[in-house]
């Protein structure tokens, strides 16, 4: 019996020393950590536009993009409309750099901070920037309009792997999502020439 | 004795066990941005001014990161400044395309204190200060290295917009509610978006 309240003692006191050894080493690391936030900021929502720009390659097309999250929650929602494009599918991509003028050379290519290969939005390993295909439909005038609305959780508004400051590109093909079998489906799905650009900034509503 | 000294030794190795576990959980639950470990790389931003008032100009924007200790540097020649003082910020958003400086809100603000200095330590992420311009004809050529504004992390200034001042920016030094939120830089003569470039 005496022996064993001894035992209960030593363990306490195991225990006891740890949870001091605990506190101080998360103490420190906390304190050292210069990105930990020390204030509580209340979640806002975060909006985002992009007018395009008719490319050389794109007399006529044009439209509007917008974006919104929520801070803290993984999803953006994509939508607007592109006008003055022919009907059919076409590729819809963030690229990694902000443009001008409708000069979408610039852009460079999808947005793509991991490395992997070009695939579709719903591929687990992808572009950033790869968002699919958006189809436009016939208008009624001979020309085409795409309506676009898409939910992605990979774009992202903020922080890491956020679009902010890049660009949308909107492409003259069909993106074939990585499956073509050469070299260009994989970096940039063959979409074709770049009709109409335009960088990704921040707004108020 | 040698009991004594067992139990100090102990009491130090479960401190240790201890500190070993917490510091290993607070490091993993801890959030970041990538800022502890990873390669740094410069990122360049560009931001072409358009004007109803003939003013016209591109800043270069470039940085070390992520992290939160390296300077932004910012390049800028601005031409059809008139001479003098003018105020020089980031605002919350970016141009439309119509070039509406309105549009932009009001200095970047995320942490919520008063206008202030570009050397204060308790200012707004968007307060640079005022640019010189030393006569009406000439073209001004500014260079800040700024340690706040940042085209990293989660008050990133990137997609927000760069905004050139008719007046000079009085750091709030003034007790008026113009003072302490814009510095009375007074009429947005210029502004422009700022994107990210390749270099």
């Amino acid at each position: 019996m005496g022996k064993c309240t001894t035992f209960i003692a030593y363990v306490l006191g195991a225990i006891v020393f740890m949870a001091l050894g605990a506190l101080i080493a998360g103490l420190s690391v906390y304190y050292t950590r210069e990105d930990c936030p020390s204030t509580y900021t209340p979640k806002a929502e975060i909006h985002a536009e992009c007018a395009l720009e008719a490319s050389s390659d794109g007399p006529g097309v044009t439209g509007y993009i917008f974006f919104h999250q929520m801070e803290g929650s993984p999803t953006v929602t994509v939508e607007g409309n592109v006008t003055g494009i022919a009907p059919g599918p076409h590729g819809f991509h963030i690229h990694t750099y902000g443009v001008i003028g409708g000069e979408c050379g610039p852009a460079e290519g999808h947005y793509n901070p991991d490395g992997f290969d070009h695939a579709a939005p719903t591929s687990p390993q992808r572009h950033v920037g790869d968002l699919g295909n958006i189809e436009s439909v016939d208008d009624g005038t001979g020309s085409g309009i795409a309506y676009v609305t898409i939910v992605d959780d990979v774009i992202q508004l903020y922080g890491e792997n956020s679009i902010v400051g890049r660009s949308v590109v909107v492409h003259e093909g069909e993106d074939d999502l990585g499956l073509g079998g050469d070299q260009g489906s994989i970096t940039t799905g063959n979409a074709g020439a770049r009709l109409a650009c335009c960088t990704i900034f921040l707004t108020s509503h | 004795m040698g009991k004594c000294v067992a139990y100090v030794a102990a009491a130090i190795v479960f401190i240790g066990i201890g500190a070993l576990v917490a510091g290993v959980c607070v490091w993993f639950l801890a959030p970041r941005d990538g800022s502890i470990q990873g390669i740094q790389e410069i990122r360049h931003a560009r931001c072409v001014f358009q004007s109803k008032y003939g003013i016209s100009g591109i800043v270069h924007l470039e940085e070390f990161g992520p992290g939160q200790n390296n300077p932004l540097t910012i390049n800028a020649n601005i031409s059809g400044l008139s001479a003098g003082l003018h105020g020089f910020h980031i605002h919350a958003f970016g141009m439309p395309e119509n070039g509406d400086c309105m549009a932009c809100g009001g200095h970047y603000n995320p942490k919520g204190f008063n206008h202030s200095a570009p050397t204060s330590p308790e200012r707004h992420v968007g307060d640079l200060g005022n640019i010189n311009s030393t006569a009406d004809s000439d073209i001004t050529i500014v260079h800040i290295d700024d340690p706040i504004a940042s085209l990293w992390g989660h008050d990133s200034i990137v997609g927000r917009s760069v905004v050139v001042h008719a007046d000079e920016d009085d750091f709030g030094l003034i007790d008026s509610k113009e003072s302490r939120t814009t510095g009375s830089a007074g009429l947005r003569l210029a502004c422009c978006t700022i994107y990210l470039i390749a270099n």
